[in-house]
């Protein structure tokens, strides 16, 4: 089993807490982030990522980056505005977030560009996440309205003109916040479920555009989960309890919840924040307001670790919990003051802050020369990023530089060349001489015969 | 002798043999022939079976034929097994009478199809019946009498009017006879003739698929529900359906040649029209079968659902086709006969009547030109035509408020949205002003208004039109704020006599709300909705079902600011009895939300709460177990709303400054004369807040003390009674309920025990003294129960193991307490009634017992 590490934060400012998800040992703690919902994302295991909660009058939001061998902050941006959700992209080439204004920022994490920003909803956005192809950005917002985003059409400007709207589907069925969404297999026809304050959570087909299921909870849902088989999925609730609620099984209404939800994990906690399973899903994690972050097992439905999240006394609530694979880097605690060795330091440099703004259209387009990160995971993606410039330089330079490589072909080509014609000449060669040979005798045998005729004549 | 016999010869009879047969006469029997062979058989009132009169209706006398088809309606109403068994053949034979030269024989058949065979049958296989029909009823159609044609058609509308699906199969040839027999002019004279034919043809069209926009979007408006297949299993194949090929696209052009026809008849009317006063009811109905039968197909044309998509999800969802007009397929001329004649007049008009039916006339004629999807590009003048009998009409539905009027405008209504887009200039805000008095003045609970709501909900929608918030625009801004203004009031104005209407007007108010971007002027109106909603219980909130108010609740979600006063009249609305404990919870779930965006003002958000805990009635005061279960008691749903409630206050923030900000308020009503459950409730919330060791003031500990003896006395007098052993599980467990938070106090403060206890002590020594004295303060009674219940108190104090352990520490007070009982049992010339005395024994008793285990225990 792969080792995988469990993330938490919370609203208040009680830093990042990371254990290993299956023995329980402490990792690092990365200090200084009070993140909001939804707003803590793992960029591809190569950082962590995390959206801040600021005063309701600064006007810039701010987003933070720390490496893994570091607790402290290492990259500050500040957007132009608060940003609530936060996401990347699997490979770790994007980063989405979601405003306040409803305003969607789409930036490059390489080099820290804002490439897009659009206006998505009337509200907060208040989740967001890409399904599992990556072409698709499913936004969820704080006017109730869910929003299905093709990456395709934001940046095909010909035929976003066409469109009379940018995005591929709006569902406007829940009447209250969005609190959180997600998104099963099979690219854009895979199932997304959002769930809503207006105690519901509502299964949506990507291929139909439609409404497929509304299950009604006897809370509001602040979480959910979806088991990799589908066959069920975890919302966590206000009133401390998972309920379980079934995707895939035919009505079965004889539970005391109400239709379609066939169980519940509980412990008599305080709200359940947050949710987040395991890759192989027999391990759910779920943080909540009392501080605790569960671990459940979904086969026996039971506890099988607790982590505090927060120290002492103050029971800070917790808002996110992230299961992701164990970065290479990542030191256990004992071994976090050891000094790091200068190599690896110099090998986790981390991308440059977002930027706040785009850059206007006509900037040149490759003004920028990036090197992007050595990446140290096991199985290098050979990810360097190579600007431009530096590709067409090399295409000019090979175009130019056909020396040594074309001359040797054409020497071999010469070669062979040679190698026939001396055949030729050969081949002519003896055929002259079996011509010689032959007008010789011929003319030989002529005079012999011209001789032995001439006495017949 | 020897006997010659012949082969083949029999012998003869033996002279002495007795004759054994018996003669004798025929009997007969008075007995009906006729029933003796059809025993068992069902038969008709004149003895026939079904058949012999099957075979009748082959005669050749008409009569003979009726009377064999009134007797097979007799035999198939009496014997309805006989149709099940028999429907083929029967059907098979009574074909042959479609076509029947005699008009009694046609009726009667139509007769008895209609009201025996038809509806007699289940939904069992329909197709071969339908095709045993089929081909008579196509060869009456082309016969050469009129009057069996006529009937054709009249068999063939009954056929759809049972089994519409069968349409869709002979489409294409049905249409063609209908194109061929209305082609002929010649049903000027006989109208009813004509009438009939139009009332099926009207039939069959209606059932021809329209674009799911125009009736839809009203429906999903007001429904709100939305079609979920509730029992799918999500991952699974779509379930096959068997669906009839319809050959749609076959089916264009009859209907195209069939509309310039339809047109002609219409024109063949104008004469008439024109030279006469008074339009008869006749030609009226006429006219106006025409006319929606042209709307019908002009609909089906317009709406484009005949031409076959590739199936679109195929397509990734950005590639979906997008609106294509399909208008291409009806020629503008066709209709222009139709656009020349209006608007219709009558050359005098006399009668109020006779304008009435002008005017639908003219409505249904607009409606056709409307659904057109290119009429925009019709030339100017006819435009105006149009908009100004649109403008005209709505103005005087208004001045009139004729529900004749209303029924007839209510089809225009829908195309409101898509003039209000295309039209520009003066006739845009002309159209619109007529519009919203109409939408204003209708009456509130009629489908008049309803479609309205639907019109201003497109209007207002942000996906739908690309008007919207147009800023542009002043004129539109100006109409939709008015349009939102109305809203609240129309609400109030409802009340609880149309809640599809209600619902409809919360739906669009969510919508607003949702859409509206801060700041908007949307906004700014959505939040000044909420003065309308002031008066008591958020307007006629609680009268409405279920579904409605949640609506209602999740509107509060959208204000801005909520008020004080706007929270006042929440309370109360969470304070009645009838409002459900789901939704109370709601309310406070959905102001949670409001609270953490910053909606609401902490003193108002923790006021609320507060009052909530202080009025909310406990009912019925005495608790009895039987009352949990017949639905009167509350006492589940205070439990809940004082969890919901501690936990809402509890997650305000900080803890620390959130107590102290609320320790004041909390304190003050505890000290209040408010009833115990309330106390109870506030309590709860104090430990909730609180952490250990106590953060209550020396001030605050002082006030509690002086009311926690005579809670706790309350408590164990009240709940669960003394007596230990038949009190129930259930009230044991209640009375746990009520004594815990007043322990969880004392482990966080040990002085605030030693004060209750003092001012216990102090009690029982007043006990004392008042027994010492002559005149009695107190009746003797409560004497002694005060005394037990503090006996009770401290008994219930050191079960609990905690408390225990502090009482230890306070050995000084309950010892002067136990002192104390043992002084009063002892004091000399006390007035203590035998039973009193042996109740504080009892009580002594056992703390002393209690006492002594613990020092026992601990020593």
């Amino acid at each position: 089993m792969e080792a995988e590490v469990v993330l938490a934060s919370s609203p208040t400012d009680a830093g990042v807490s990371c254990w290993d998800l299956h023995t329980g040992a402490e990792h690092l703690r990365y200090k200084s982030c009070a993140s909001s919902p939804h707003g803590l994302a793992s960029v591809a295991g190569r950082f962590l990522a995390s959206s801040q909660l600021r005063d309701r009058k600064s006007s810039s939001g701010s987003i933070l980056y720390w490496s893994w061998n570091k607790p402290q902050v290492e990259v500050r941006s500040f957007p132009a505005e608060p940003i609530k959700a936060l996401v990347s992209n699997s490979q770790g080439t994007y980063i989405a977030g979601g405003g306040v204004s409803g305003d969607i920022y789409f930036w490059e994490v390489a080099t820290g560009k804002l490439l897009k920003k659009w206006h998505a909803h009337y509200r907060a956005v208040s989740c967001l996440v890409f399904n599992d192809d990556q072409s698709l950005l499913i936004s969820g917002s704080e006017d109730g309205c869910v929003r299905v985003w093709s990456l395709f059409l934001i940046f095909d400007d010909a035929r976003r003109e066409e469109a009379r709207h940018l995005f591929e589907y709006s569902f406007h069925e829940h009447s209250l916040r969005v609190t959180d969404v997600k998104t099963g297999y099979g690219g854009s026809n895979a199932i997304i479920v959002s769930a809503s304050e207006d105690r519901t959570c509502k299964v949506w087909s990507l291929s139909r555009g439609k409404l497929l299921r509304n299950i009604v909870f006897p809370s509001i849902v602040d979480a959910i989960s979806l088991d990799p088989g589908e066959h069920v999925f975890y919302a966590g609730s206000r009133d401390g309890k998972i309920y379980i609620a079934a995707l895939n099984s035919p009505v079965t209404s004889n539970s005391n919840y109400g239709l379609h939800i066939i169980g519940s994990l509980s412990e008599h906690s305080k709200a359940v924040t947050c949710l987040a399973s395991s890759a192989d899903g027999f391990l759910l994690v779920s943080g909540s307001e009392d501080g605790m972050i569960r671990v459940w097992d979904t086969r026996t439905r039971n506890i099988t670790r607790i982590f505090r999240h927060t120290k002492g006394t103050a029971q800070g609530p917790v808002n996110n919990v992230l299961v992701i694979r164990q970065p290479q880097n990542l030191n256990p605690r004992t071994s976090a003051n050891s000094p790091v060795s200068p190599l690896r330091r110099h090998g986790l440099t981390l991308p440059p802050p977002l930027e706040k703004f785009a850059n206007s259209p006509d900037e040149n387009a490759h003004a920028k020369v990036f090197i992007g990160p050595q990446t140290t995971s096991n199985h290098l993606l050979d990810s360097s990023y190579i600007s431009v410039q530096t590709m067409e330089a090399q295409i000019k330079e090979l175009q130019q530089q056909g020396s040594s490589a074309a001359a040797e072909v054409d020497i071999e080509r010469l070669k062979s060349e040679q190698l026939r014609s001396v055949q030729m000449i050969q081949q002519w060669k003896k055929m002259y001489e079996n011509l010689h040979q032959f007008c010789v005798t011929e003319l030989l045998d002529g005079t012999h015969t011209e001789s032995a005729n001439g006495p017949n004549l | 002798m020897k006997i010659k016999r012949k082969i083949g010869r029999k012998l003869p009879p033996p002279k002495n043999s007795t004759n054994t047969e018996i003669k004798s006469k025929a009997i007969v029997l008075p007995e009906q022939s006729i029933v003796s062979e059809k025993a068992g058989l069902a038969v008709s009132r004149k003895g026939l079976t079904l058949k012999e009169l099957l075979q009748q209706t082959n005669h050749h006398n008409a009569k003979v034929r009726k009377d064999a088809l009134l007797g097979i309606k007799d035999v198939l109403v009496h014997h309805p097994v006989e149709l099940k068994l028999h429907k083929l053949a029967v059907i098979e034979k009574l074909r042959e009478r479609i076509g029947d030269d005699d008009k009694l024989v046609r009726e009667t058949l139509h007769q008895l199809f209609k009201a025996v065979i038809f509806p007699g049958r289940g939904k069992d296989n329909q197709g071969p019946l339908v095709s045993l029909m089929m081909a008579y009823i196509f060869n009456a159609m082309t016969h050469l009498a009129i009057d069996v044609r006529l009937m054709a058609f009249k068999f063939f509308d009954l056929v759809v009017q049972f089994y519409p699906s069968s349409f869709f199969l002979y489409a294409e040839k049905i249409l063609q006879n209908y194109e061929d027999i209305l082609r002929k002019n010649q049903f000027l004279d006989d109208k009813s003739k004509l009438k009939s034919i139009l009332a099926g043809l009207i039939r069959c069209l209606s059932l021809l698929p329209c674009n799911e926009r125009d009736h839809s979007a009203a429906k999903n408006v007001f429904s709100g529900e939305l079609d979920i297949p509730a029992h799918d299993i999500l991952h699974a194949f779509e379930p096959e359906v068997a669906r009839e090929p319809i050959g749609l696209t076959d089916i264009i052009k009859p209907l195209k040649d069939l509309l310039p026809i339809l047109v002609g008849c219409f024109q063949d009317f104008m004469p008439l029209l024109h030279s006469s006063s008074q339009l008869d009811l006749q030609s009226y109905d006429c006219l106006q079968f025409i006319l929606q039968s042209i709307d019908l197909i002009v609909r089906f044309l317009a709406s484009g659902v005949c031409r076959n998509e590739p199936d679109s999800q195929i397509l990734p969802p950005c590639q979906k086709p997008g609106m294509i007009t399909y208008d291409q397929l009806i020629s503008p001329m066709i209709l222009k006969k139709l656009w020349d004649a209006f608007p219709l007049n009558l050359v005098r008009h006399l009668s109020g009547k006779g304008d009435d039916r002008i005017f639908m006339l003219n409505t249904v004629i607009t409606k056709i030109f409307l659904q057109l999807s290119n009429w925009d590009y019709a030339p100017s003048a006819l435009l105006e035509k149009f908009l100004e009998f649109i403008e005209n009409s709505l103005a005087t539905k208004v001045q009139s408020g004729k529900m004749f009027h209303e029924k007839h405008l209510l089809p225009l209504i829908p195309y409101i949205p898509k003039l209000a887009t295309l039209i520009s200039g003066d006739w845009r805000s002309r159209i619109l002003k007529a519009f919203t008095e109409v939408f204003k003045n209708s009456n509130p609970e009629s489908s008049m208004k309803i479609a309205c709501l639907s019109a201003v909900e497109e209007m207002l929608a942000p996906e739908r039109s690309p008007l919207y918030l147009d800023a542009n625009d002043p004129t539109l801004l100006d109409y939709q704020i008015a349009w939102i203004q109305y809203l609240p009031s129309l609400l109030i104005l409802l009340d609880d006599k149309s809640p599809l209407c209600s619902k409809a007007v919360l739906r669009l108010q969510l919508r607003v709300a949702q859409a509206a971007p801060v700041n908007s002027p949307f906004s700014q109106e959505f939040d000044t909705m909420q003065y309308s909603f002031r008066a008591i219980c958020y307007g006629p909130f609680i009268r409405l079902p279920a579904d409605i108010q949640e609506l209602a609740i999740c509107c509060l979600y959208y204000f801005s600011f909520i008020d004080s006063l706007l929270l006042h009249s929440l309370v109360s609305c969470c304070l009645c009895k009838v409002l459900e404990p789901n939704l109370v919870a709601h309310i406070i779930e959905v102001l949670q939300s409001a609270f953490r965006d910053g909606h609401i003002q902490v003193a108002d958000y923790t006021s609320f709460h507060v009052t909530l805990l202080s009025r909310f009635q406990v009912y019925p005061e005495k608790i009895h177990p039987a009352m949990e279960y017949d639905g009167k008691s509350n006492w589940r749903t205070y439990k809940y709303v004082t969890s919901i409630v501690c936990s809402c206050l509890s997650q305000i923030g900080d803890d620390y400054l959130v107590f102290q900000m609320v320790e004041k308020i909390i304190v003050d009503q505890i000290c209040g004369e408010i009833p115990m459950d309330n106390k109870c409730a506030f309590l709860r919330l104090l430990v909730t807040l609180d952490s250990k060791p106590t953060r209550l003031s020396d001030q605050s500990i002082v006030n509690i003390s002086h009311v926690l003896p005579k809670y706790l006395i309350d408590v164990v007098s009240n709940v669960g009674g003394d007596d230990h052993e038949s009190a129930s599980v259930i009230s044991v467990k209640r009375r746990r309920y009520y004594l815990l938070p007043s322990f969880y106090l004392f482990y966080g403060s040990k002085r605030l025990l030693n004060l209750v206890l003092n001012v216990m002590g102090s009690w029982i020594s007043e006990v004392i003294s008042s027994l010492g004295s002559p005149h009695l303060t107190h009746p003797s009674a409560d004497r002694s129960t005060t005394v037990c219940a503090i006996g009770s108190v401290l008994f219930h104090m050191y079960k609990d193991v905690k408390i225990r352990q502090i009482l230890l520490s306070c050995k000084i007070e309950t010892e002067t307490m136990l002192q104390n009982l043992l002084n009063l049992l002892s004091s000399k010339g006390t007035n203590l009634s035998l039973e009193e005395r042996h109740k504080i024994q009892r009580a002594y008793d056992g703390l002393r017992a209690l006492a002594n285990n613990e020092v026992v225990g601990h020593s």
